[in-house]
């Protein structure tokens, strides 16, 4: 303890304690005098005798300084402004050098904040907590696991694990319309929260008391709300807002970042309000609706694990009991529903979160990894043309007396500095990179965060590479017998030191490879997705219109009992009768936002068709309401189309299914499709079995060739899941969509008076919009990753091209005795090549894990197109490799034997 | 610890001892020992200096400037808690040592040995 303390003060006070050394060394040496003059002395001898009395004052100051245990400050000083003034004297290789450190850490940076931000941090706006927890309903769902809210009945058992948690809150979103501060109609989120919200949260507003319990009929703003409806005014607590008739009065704004513990509203305009306002906001609902998500804050000592267990228990107790009393009056409830406890992420409602999250870990972390390897076999072999430039230097310095591991210690102090200004520089790099990043997607569903653990991990990555391309190159620089390399001119070659390089050069060509093909990989897999999402045929005739809060009753989070659901369908179908009957609206149709089966491995079902035994193809589902064909196009061939009452397969049997045309040829072949059964190929949860009902015209034909990846259209259950809620309206205008546009804003106005239009917009729009979003995201992975092959190619001719200059004697004294310039080309473009199948060839284990990692993402990538990826880039590699050899080549064939030699 | 370096130890128990006795500064520190040892520790003066260190690195010396006589100000060292400890250790180590020492050399050669 007393020893840290005194080595700190060392640290710490270390100019101080240096000068009083001096000081009192200094005193004694006069003291001395004094004594030796007072004997007779003249004073010039007395001083002299003095100093001799002492001894060696360097000698002893430095033994003092080892006293101290302060000397490795001075080395390390020394050597950084030996450092310094290296880099001063060579700045376009330091700033090379941190230029492409820079680059490859900050491309690290950006993945790891991408990954750190999606998969560990709490929602916007709230505070990083251990304690913090969602409590999680999921029940199974088309293809898996799905959210599902929980019922108030729920909640409050939940709050009731008094031992487990010190709070419990509950929300429920609902878009609304009100009335702003100038009776102009607005459109927000309310948000209904019970009285441990916020406190849960553990935000507060930056303006006003906030939610007091027990208050009703009052709000708080979300920021976003208050900057653009009210204009920040100061003065706005206290004043009233209109929501469906109810004064509210607003009581507080919420932080700006604060989106509550999901993102619910896309546009941030929301508001929070007391659940019990809810009845009186928005009239009759249902009771036993499953439309709530819960936060909780953990006692002290309580692990996750311990809640998780309580919360288990008490949902099997209140699941079964909800299951009984639903039978009763003819509903049900959802399939095998359950809850658990999870840390409360920004992202992680969803229970595929988790898979997800892994995903991202993986294939960030191998791009990472690439990305970094790449970066510092660069700038290795960079570090090690420069430190044979050195060579002379060092052999000096070690023929002077140096010794060798001091020499290294300054060479590596020289690349942590590096590494370190590299480092600061990929901070801002990252900042613009995410800027750049956030402008291109909008908004994203968590908070992108650069902050302390970023930061350590910059400087982490940044100072692992600096060890990393640093160590080897200057461990290689000093392993010089003096005599020979002094004799040594710059220009002739030694085995050894070529070794090196010409290794780093092949590590670098090994790892650009899996590299360039991950990257290559991702744009196909884009480019894939980008083909699948083929547009709706005639998407610019129809309409998309969706509704805040319509009238009333609040239609589509009514939930749990049938005869709830029974309404719901009515009061759209009501709408969309009306819509109707506008002239030039050839139809309409209420479609819910339902789950649908991401793309699933499928076989046929029993006795298969002739062609298609057991080999599995790809289904994507799409759940859908009857009617929905007709409305984008796709007329029924065969069969029937789907009904209501064909929802209630999904508790039991095989799911009614309309496929396509082209789905049904490549199945059956000329057979009757109809009755046909296909499986999913999982086991478990996920098994699911579809029944051919029906088939549709594929009005998109996919031109002949043999698609194993088919979309099939499955009965839409109305009944709320708790993931979007909001359902819309798809209307089909037999003329121009711009032109009925107006015609249904009227009749939406006359028939359900207080609903906002919260959207009114064109298929084709909405496409492009998606195409738009896919493209960018294509286009970004492009330009990383061919930023990453240019660094890669920069690298590789920086190398060879020193490497050839330093051969110039040789290739003097080879031209001058016959040798032709081409031969002389020939001989180092070939040695490139060779250098570069070897990289490749070393590579090539590492680009088919790279791929495994990335086949999840898109399983129903044509089996040859990743062997076609792979050996389309090792080609491109090979040429980049050869072009980097073969210019610096050609230029050394252009030497001139005599000028060359002379200077020698 | 052992004593790798005799003198090193002996010299940094001569300080430990005299600084006991009276704190000072480093350059009476050197007179007190010359005039004690006689010059049988023949050591250059400075030699005192990085010993003085060590021990105020290691906490058992506190050191405070002050102005002596003469005016001139000067480092003036004091023995800790720790390093009163430390001397009682060395001093028991060294008399035990010592004592050991003086019994070998005490027994006289053998008889008919001498050739």
């Amino acid at each position: 303890m007393t020893r840290a303390r005194l080595w700190l003060r060392s640290v710490l006070l270390g100019r101080r304690l240096e000068r009083e050394m001096q000081a009192e060394m200094a005193g004694h040496i006069e003291r001395s005098t004094d004594r030796l003059m007072a004997r007779g002395l003249s004073p010039e001898a007395a001083r002299r005798e003095a100093l001799l009395e002492f001894g060696n004052v360097g000698y002893l100051q430095e033994e003092g300084r080892i006293a101290r245990g302060v000397v490795w400050l001075d080395r390390l000083q020394a050597d950084l402004r030996f450092a310094l003034r290296h880099f001063i004297r060579n700045p376009l290789s330091t700033l090379t050098i941190v230029a492409v450190l820079a680059i490859g850490i900050a491309i690290n940076v950006v993945l790891f904040t991408i990954v750190y931000s999606f998969t560990d941090r709490p929602p916007s706006g709230v505070e990083a907590s251990d304690d913090l927890v969602r409590i999680r309903g999921s029940q199974l769902g088309l293809g898996g696991r799905a959210e599902r809210a929980f019922t108030m009945e729920e909640v409050e058992a939940y709050a009731g694990l008094e031992d487990h948690f010190s709070a419990v809150a509950a929300w429920t979103s609902q878009p609304v319309t009100a009335e702003g501060p100038d009776a102009e109609e607005i459109t927000v989120t309310a948000t209904f929260v019970t009285g441990d919200y916020f406190e849960v949260l553990g935000a507060q507003p930056v303006l006003g008391s906030g939610l007091q319990r027990d208050a009703d009929q009052v709000a708080v703003l979300s920021h976003a709300t208050w900057s653009r409806s009210f204009a920040e005014d100061p003065g706005v607590l206290g004043r009233t807002i209109v929501v469906n008739d109810v004064p509210i009065t607003i009581v507080g704004v919420a932080p700006p970042l604060f989106r509550g513990a999901y993102w619910e509203a896309r546009d941030d305009m929301q508001l929070w309000v007391p659940m019990a306002d809810r009845s009186g906001v928005l009239a009759p609902f249902d009771e036993e609706a499953e439309i709530y998500r819960v936060v909780a804050r953990l006692r002290p000592g309580i692990t996750r694990e311990a809640a998780g267990a309580a919360v288990n228990v008490v949902a099997d107790r209140i699941l079964t009991e909800l299951d009984r009393a639903r039978a009763q009056d003819g509903s049900q409830l959802g399939r095998d529903p359950s809850a658990e406890v999870v840390p409360l992420l920004a992202d992680n409602l969803q229970p595929d979160f988790e898979t997800n999250a892994r995903l991202v870990k993986l294939v960030f972390g191998v791009l990472g990894l690439l990305t970094l390897l790449v970066t510092c076999a660069n700038v290795s072999a960079l570090q090690t043309g420069l430190a044979l430039a050195r060579r002379r230097e060092i052999v000096i310095r070690m023929s002077l007396g140096a010794q060798r591991a001091r020499i290294i210690r300054q060479l590596v102090t020289e690349n942590l500095l590096l590494a370190t200004l590299a480092g600061g520089a990929a901070v801002g790099v990252t900042l613009a990179i995410i800027r750049v990043l956030l402008a291109i997607v909008g908004s994203l569903s968590f908070e992108l965060v650069f902050d302390g653990t970023s930061l350590f991990f910059t400087f982490g990555v940044a100072l692992t590479a600096g060890l990393l391309f640093g160590l080897s190159p200057a461990l290689h620089a000093t392993r010089v017998a003096i005599a020979g390399a002094l004799k040594d001119s710059a220009s002739s070659v030694a085995g050894g030191r070529a070794g090196l390089q010409r290794g780093l050069v092949v590590a670098q060509i090994a790892l650009t490879q899996p590299l360039a093909v991950c990257v290559a990989a991702l744009v196909l897999f884009g480019v894939f997705e980008y083909r699948e999402n083929r547009p709706t045929p005639n998407a610019e005739q129809i309409v998309r219109l969706r509704l805040a809060s319509p009238g009333a009753r609040d239609i589509s989070i009514t939930g749990g009992a049938a005869a709830a659901a029974e309404r719901e369908g009515l009061e759209l179908e009501r709408l969309a009768t009306a819509i109707r009957e506008i002239p030039g609206i050839a139809g309409a149709v209420y479609q819910p936002n339902r789950a649908s089966v991401s793309r699933t491995a499928f076989r046929v079902a029993g006795a298969a068709g002739p062609e298609r035994e057991a080999e599995p193809f790809y289904v994507t589902g799409q759940a859908v309401m009857p009617g929905y064909l007709e409305i984008v196009d796709r007329p029924i061939l065969l069969g029937r189309d789907l009904e209501r009452a064909d929802t209630a397969a999904y508790r039991a049997g095989a799911i009614p299914a309309i496929v396509g045309d082209d789905m049904a040829r490549s199945l059956w072949g000329d057979g009757n499709p109809i009755g046909r059964r296909i499986e999913s190929a999982a086991d478990g949860e996920a098994a699911m079995m579809l029944e051919v009902v029906g088939v549709h015209e594929e009005a998109i034909d996919a031109s002949g060739d043999s698609r194993d990846n088919f979309s099939v259209f499955l009965p839409a259950d109305p009944r709320p899941t708790g993931r979007s809620p909001n359902g819309y309206l798809l209307i089909r205008t037999s003329t121009s969509a711009e032109a009925a546009m107006p015609a249904i804003r009227t009749v939406v106005h006359d028939e359900v008076p207080r609903a906002a239009i919260t959207e009114l917009l064109t298929l084709a729009a909405l496409e492009d919009e998606q195409r738009f979003v896919l493209r960018g995201g294509i286009g970004l992975i492009l330009a990383g990753g061919l930023v990453v092959l240019l660094l890669s190619a920069l690298g590789l001719y920086a190398v060879v091209a020193f490497a050839v200059g330093q051969r110039t004697g040789e290739i003097a004294v080879r031209m001058a005795i016959g040798a032709r310039a081409r031969q002389i080309v020939r001989h180092f473009a070939s040695d490139g090549f060779r250098l570069g199948i070897v990289g490749i060839l070393i590579g090539l284990p590492l680009s088919v894990v790279g791929l495994r990692a990335l086949l999840p993402l898109q399983p129903t990538a044509p089996p040859l197109v990743l062997p076609a990826v792979t050996s389309i880039v090792a080609i491109g590699v090979l040429m980049v490799a050869g072009l980097a050899t073969w210019i610096p080549a050609r230029r050394a064939a252009r030497v001139d034997p005599a000028v060359t030699l002379r200077r020698d | 610890m052992a004593t790798p370096n005799f003198l090193t130890g002996t010299l940094e128990m001569i300080v430990l001892q005299l600084l006991r006795a009276e704190p000072t500064n480093g350059y009476d520190l050197t007179l007190r020992i010359q005039a004690i040892s006689n010059d049988v520790l023949n050591v250059n003066a400075g030699s005192l200096y990085p010993a003085l260190y060590r021990l105020e690195q290691r906490g058992l010396l506190a050191a405070k400037w002050s102005a002596s006589e003469n005016g001139r100000r000067t480092k003036v060292y004091s023995l800790t808690a720790a390093g009163r400890k430390q001397l009682a250790d060395q001093r028991a180590s060294w008399e035990q040592f010592s004592g050991a020492l003086a019994a070998i050399l005490s027994v006289g050669p053998a008889s008919g040995d001498a050739r």
